[in-house]
């Protein structure tokens, strides 16, 4: 390594005159807790919060933090606990990004804040199965139980691991140590796995807000009616009429996903076919043609005329959407 | 508990076999047949667990 490799690595590993700000170092997607496209408010809620992150206790509710939150960044993850429970949130990397951290010591690290003042956790897991479900059986690599107060500290609690070489898919685990009583909190953000021995500065994996984004919606994005402007009603994809009761359309995704998606529309979103200048409602939805890069939709109603061009529509409320999961 | 059904494909529209999962919540996903995708996988181990011998 010559003089001006190695000056450069030790300021980028103490923030110096270098931008430490390294796209890819990061493996721990949406770490800075950026991008919720699930919403931000999640009631005792076991499953996905913040994207990328799975809340795997009863008891808990999960919401988007904005004062509680390390310098420097604009949101964390709050869990409180609605009756006794030990808040934690875990995330699954797949097999492609894991493998290259198999045989290497690894430092994982991250700003963590407890009402109580009580520690909190930091443990990784690994599996030796190709792209292990988030929710499967994982052995873990080592477990820390770190001190944190109210506040949010002004450098990340830290743990180092040394993965094993026969590590597929490793997963990250993080939260309280141990139980909470009702009404406590524990907030975090600036999440990072890295290679290494030391914490270096944060960096979002994708490197910039839109690339933490498109790293998300690999795993899961929602097409919201309430991103819709100016209309009551928003778009989804132009179609064609096949029969006088149904309508389809091919929409594509915004990036390519990790695998071909499962598809679904809100329990309560108001589905509208538009068809020889007419909606069609209420409109069942089904999905089908489903790839990594697009679906086939289609909406059932009665009242179409075949073989005409049309619309499929959708409300704008917040029970409007249609959501594409691609998750480990 | 969720709910399972397979919807048949449509060889005239090029379309294969896609699974129907209804949520307790009431929602429905449309799961596609792919054995890398985890909705799949846990669709596949309900089977397996419900086709098992009772012991």
């Amino acid at each position: 390594m010559s003089r001006a490799q190695l000056t450069s690595t030790v300021e980028q590993n103490t923030g110096g005159a270098v931008a430490p700000w390294v796209g890819g170092k990061n493996a721990a997607i949406n770490g800075g807790a950026d991008i919720w496209q699930r919403g931000t408010t999640f009631t005792n809620t076991v499953g996905y919060t913040a994207d990328r992150w799975y809340q795997g206790a009863g008891n808990v509710t999960t919401t988007q933090e904005t004062t509680l939150v390390p310098t420097g960044f604009r949101y964390s993850v709050k869990g409180t606990t609605t009756a006794t429970s030990q808040p934690y949130w875990f995330q699954a990397i797949e097999t492609a990004e894991s493998q290259r951290f198999a045989g290497k010591t690894v430092t994982l690290s991250y700003y963590a804040a407890t009402s109580d003042s009580s520690n909190v956790l930091l443990r990784l897991d690994y599996s030796t199965s190709v792209d292990n479900s988030a929710v499967g059986t994982y052995t873990s690599i080592g477990s820390s139980s770190v001190a944190a107060t109210s506040s949010m500290p002004s450098t990340p609690q830290t743990a180092t691991f040394v993965v094993p070489s026969t590590a597929k898919t490793l997963r990250i685990v993080i939260g309280a140590a141990g139980n909470q009583s009702t009404g406590a909190t524990t907030t975090f953000s600036g999440v990072q796995l890295e290679v290494g021995s030391v914490a270096t500065p944060f960096s979002r994996a994708g490197g910039t807000l839109q690339g933490e984004l498109s790293l998300c919606q690999r795993y899961y994005w929602r097409l919201n009616g309430t991103d819709v402007t100016g209309s009551t009603i928003a778009n989804i994809c132009t179609g064609y009429i096949g029969s006088s009761s149904a309508i389809s359309g091919v929409y594509p995704f915004p990036v390519q996903m990790r695998v071909a998606p499962s598809i679904a529309g809100g329990a309560s979103t108001n589905f509208i076919g538009l068809g020889g200048g007419s909606f069609h409602y209420p409109s069942t939805f089904s999905a089908q043609g489903v790839s990594k890069t697009n679906a086939i939709i289609s909406l059932t109603a009665s009242g179409y005329t075949a073989y005409q061009a049309g619309a499929l529509l959708m409300g704008s409320t917040s029970a409007d959407y249609l959501e594409h999961s691609a998750e480990l | 508990m969720s709910k399972y059904e397979i919807i048949k494909g449509n060889p005239d529209q090029f379309t294969k076999d896609i699974v129907k999962r209804t949520d307790e919540n009431g929602q429905v996903w449309f799961i596609p047949t792919d054995p890398a995708n985890s909705d799949y996988q846990a669709y596949l181990a309900t089977l397996a667990a419900n086709s098992a011998p009772q012991g």
